[in-house]
């Protein structure tokens, strides 16, 4: 219980680091390729509905922990974290981006989940497997999609602005 | 022609030129957008780009905030509620048009 809600608890904190880091980049990286733009936004409404899916994800988790804890399946943990993880947060960030590669990542997500289900390995050991592997995923394919970004729009000669 | 067709005269010049219904419609879907990103979308040079922004600014219909961002200087524009109400009248004096014409 206290291993899967710490997990949790890094995911939200990682995302809240990643946040920062994006939009650090966002301004080093793309404002001064493709420029500056700001969406209309509910500042309001939309740092309430972030907590509002942190505490239903973290809701959510614990319950899962505890059902499997009560039917004896405490072991395929993993694979309930990868339908999870697949589907609450992939699938709903590819829908809401549109961006296909949350599909594949959501996909990875699950095939992993019930991969380490099957592995025999302990619980501890093949959640923190599959968050590594899939830190390392949501990497590449950041990465790869950044790389692609820069080789598309290389800084301009001059000065980018008017 | 009935007086209703000759209201196509009525409509908005300064929006109804297409490299500013460009422009205004794009800032319109945004709560702002820098020059870089509005030459990129439009396809304007930076001399056009520049001309029309001054013409929208000069009607009131855009607001241009010049700034930095570190070292870079940053132009923001964004679409009044002026901007926004001319854009409103003038889609729907382009529709009403348009439907008595089909």
């Amino acid at each position: 219980m206290i291993l899967q809600s710490s997990l949790i608890l890094i995911l939200i904190g990682g995302a809240f680091v990643l946040r920062r880091v994006v939009n650090l980049l966002k301004s080093r990286v793309t404002y001064p390729r493709t420029g500056y733009v700001e969406y209309h936004m509910d500042d309001k409404n939309v740092r309430w509905k972030r907590i509002l899916t942190a505490a239903i994800a973290m809701g959510v988790a614990m319950a899962s922990v505890a059902i499997a804890r009560r039917i004896g399946a405490i072991d395929s943990m993993v694979a309930v974290t990868g339908v999870l993880v697949s589907a609450i947060l992939l699938v709903k960030q590819a829908w809401s981006s549109g961006v296909r590669r949350f599909y594949i990542l959501s996909a990875a997500s699950l095939i992993l989940g019930l991969a380490l289900s099957m592995s025999g390995l302990a619980n501890g050991y093949n959640l923190g497997i599959f968050y590594g592997l899939m830190g390392i995923a949501f990497a590449i394919s950041g990465g790869l999609t950044l790389w692609r970004y820069l080789y598309a729009n290389p800084l301009p000669a001059e000065e980018s602005n008017e | 022609m009935s007086d209703d067709l000759r209201s196509v005269t009525e409509l908005d010049r300064l929006i109804h030129e297409p490299a500013r219904l460009l422009i205004v419609t794009i800032l319109s879907t945004l709560a702002s957008a820098d020059f870089l990103f509005l030459q990129r979308e439009t396809g304007l040079t930076k001399g056009n780009l520049s001309a029309h922004l001054s013409k929208l600014e000069a009607a009131e219909y855009v607001k241009i905030e010049k700034t930095f961002k570190g070292k870079l200087p940053l132009t923001i524009c964004r679409l009044t509620a002026s901007g926004q109400k001319a854009l409103r009248t003038y889609r729907q004096q382009l529709q009403d048009f348009m439907n008595k014409t089909a």
